[in-house]
């Protein structure tokens, strides 16, 4: 059978892990135990976890700031980009394929690199963001933004939206694209405006793409460990500290496995809940055969 | 008349380009400016007035570089995710059984699958790195290439299953009619008293496998389209003849209209199956984690 190996990779380091990871987290393990296992603690992780100040903040900070913060102006931004793409002159000139090309750069440049491109553009001094700021007069001075609570999550926002957004504008052009164009006639025909046309037409067809689009990057950036890692280390002090980040840091700086396992438990539970209610309520809702 | 209205399309198609040139223009140029440093001279690189154009070129960076370590580098990277890409896409050939075939536990093989697409990976790592200390697969190439492959053969197998779909199982019926085989499978050995096993056509067996080229059967590969809504039944589905369900959606014309956005909603649970496609110049960068 062909389906064996791929089911045998799977049970020994997806499955076998993801449940090592739930014994774990009912365990005090060091990393000096991590070889032999650690004593059953019960459920004091668990305690540890949700009486720690620390995780109501990185939960908020997971929630509101990285995933709805990046993924609500991907999408609009996505859209927007989408449409103007799709605009007939950009293919009448044949714009089509540069424009797709550049959109691609940000989405194939690796996040390691993005992220410290994006460092290097914020930075205080040398960061050309603040340089362009100066010249034109809008700022004195550049201002530290990911040293800063007042600007760290702008710039961490930015750096998300920015290598997210050409996932989400390519995508939403290629649902713009499988909309047929009697559709745009009938509805010419029947005298609707530009944005009647757009509010009545376009977005309704576009509804299943932009459904799964939303689920999509909602889930790989609430899963996301590196952009606020390598940007912040979840600083200044613990001010951008998100699940994902607090979770290593228990586990690999503070040497706690079995509290890093506890959030992860959580952190999975939260991320399951989402995605149930998200295909009940959402998907079955707009994913209807027509 | 039809002058002035050809003079505001004008207007119009020139407003379009031009916003769509500087929204892409912002969008390109954090990574045009990690090449521009790259290539700067060193006296350059800090210094706090802006000078966007750089004095001259200064490839001092990259011949240090190449004399450090960066070679061996660059061939861990290459021979790492070479192996873990090669073994992760021999393993996605899993997703033919999905596709084709029925066995028992196949609905929650695949809710597993869809699973582990919601899974954050980051809980994994402290599991996965106490396994690897007891298997004293720290710090080796074969504990990096096998969590890269337990991390892609699910995304692997998932996306395949969108293309495998989308090839209509007639031509696997009309395959095995010309004599083709299929890959083994225990649990159709019952029906090997079906007449279909033993027709040849004109007494000829026909070496065409159709199943294996997808796209190509539908004429929609690289086509970039995302059909709008499709919604297949889950039910239990048989490979070869015998497949004719009236129920199944594959048999709808449309349905086959390549990999894209479908729900399958079937034995109390609603999954939603994946597969965007994008224009082929797109790299599928999906980077889960790290």
């Amino acid at each position: 059978m062909l389906l064996l190996p791929a089911l045998a990779v799977l049970a020994v380091f997806f499955v076998a892990p993801a449940v090592s990871n739930v014994v774990l987290a009912f365990q005090d393990v060091t990393l000096f135990q991590l070889g032999v296992g650690g004593a059953w603690v019960g459920l004091a992780n668990f305690v540890s976890v949700l009486t720690d100040d620390l995780t109501a903040l990185a939960l908020r900070n997971t929630v509101l700031l990285l995933t709805a913060g990046t993924v609500l102006p991907r999408l609009a931004l996505g859209l927007g980009l989408a449409l103007l793409l799709n605009a007939r002159v950009i293919r009448r000139w044949r714009l089509a394929g540069l424009s797709r090309a550049l959109l691609i750069i940000p989405w194939a440049t690796p996040p390691v690199v993005a992220v410290a491109a994006w460092k290097w553009l914020l930075h205080p001094r040398f960061g050309v963001a603040n340089q362009i700021a100066v010249e034109l007069g809008v700022l004195d001075q550049g201002i530290p933004w990911l040293l800063q609570t007042s600007t760290v999550w702008l710039g961490i926002i930015a750096t998300v939206t920015w290598q997210g957004l050409p996932f989400v504008a390519i995508s939403m052009l290629a649902g713009l694209q499988a909309i047929p164009r009697e559709v745009y006639e009938a509805a010419q025909v029947d005298g609707a405006s530009g944005w009647q046309t757009l509010r009545h037409v376009t977005l309704p067809l576009l509804a299943p793409v932009t459904v799964v689009i939303a689920l999509l990057t909602t889930i790989w950036t609430y899963n996301n460990f590196v952009y606020v890692w390598l940007l912040t280390g979840g600083g200044p002090g613990d001010y951008t500290q998100v699940l994902a980040t607090q979770l290593y840091t228990e586990a690999f700086v503070n040497y706690d496995f079995g509290k890093g396992a506890a959030i992860g438990v959580l952190m999975t539970a939260i991320m399951v809940l989402f995605s149930v209610v998200y295909f009940r309520f959402v998907v079955s809702a707009r994913v209807r055969p027509s | 008349m039809s002058a002035q209205h050809s003079v505001a399309n004008r207007t119009r198609d020139v407003a379009t380009v031009a916003t769509v040139g500087v929204v892409l223009a912002l969008l390109v140029f954090p990574f045009v400016w990690v090449v521009v440093t790259s290539l700067r001279p060193a006296e350059e690189l800090l210094q706090s007035e802006l000078r966007l154009f750089p004095g001259g070129v200064n490839l001092d960076g990259y011949s240090e570089l190449l004399t450090s370590g960066f070679v061996r580098y660059l061939l861990n990277s290459l021979a790492v995710c070479a192996t873990a890409a090669a073994v992760s896409v021999a393993l996605a050939l899993a997703a033919y059984s999905f596709s084709r075939r029925s066995f028992r536990g196949r609905s929650v093989l695949l809710l597993l699958v869809v699973f582990s697409q919601v899974f954050p990976f980051i809980v994994l790592v402290p599991s996965v790195y106490a396994a690897f200390v007891r298997l004293e697969l720290v710090n080796t190439y074969a504990g990096l290439v096998i969590a890269y492959i337990a991390i892609t053969v699910p995304f692997s197998v998932y996306l395949l299953l969108g293309y495998l779909d989308s090839v209509p199982t007639e031509l696997d019926d009309a395959a095995k009619v010309d004599g083709c085989s299929t890959p083994r499978d225990p649990t159709r050995r019952r029906h090997h008293g079906d007449l279909c096993f033993r027709r040849r056509v004109g007494g000829v067996p026909v070496r065409r496998r159709a199943h294996d080229r997808p796209g190509e059967v539908d004429g929609t590969r690289g086509t970039g389209r995302v059909p709008r809504r499709v919604q297949l039944p889950v039910g239990p589905r048989h490979g070869g003849l015998g497949a004719d369900d009236p129920a199944d959606a594959r048999h709808l014309p449309g349905a086959a209209a390549g990999p894209g956005v479908r729900a399958r909603r079937g034995l109390g649970q609603v999954t939603l199956q994946v597969t965007l496609s994008v224009p082929p110049a797109v790299p599928p960068n999906v980077v889960l984690i790290l």
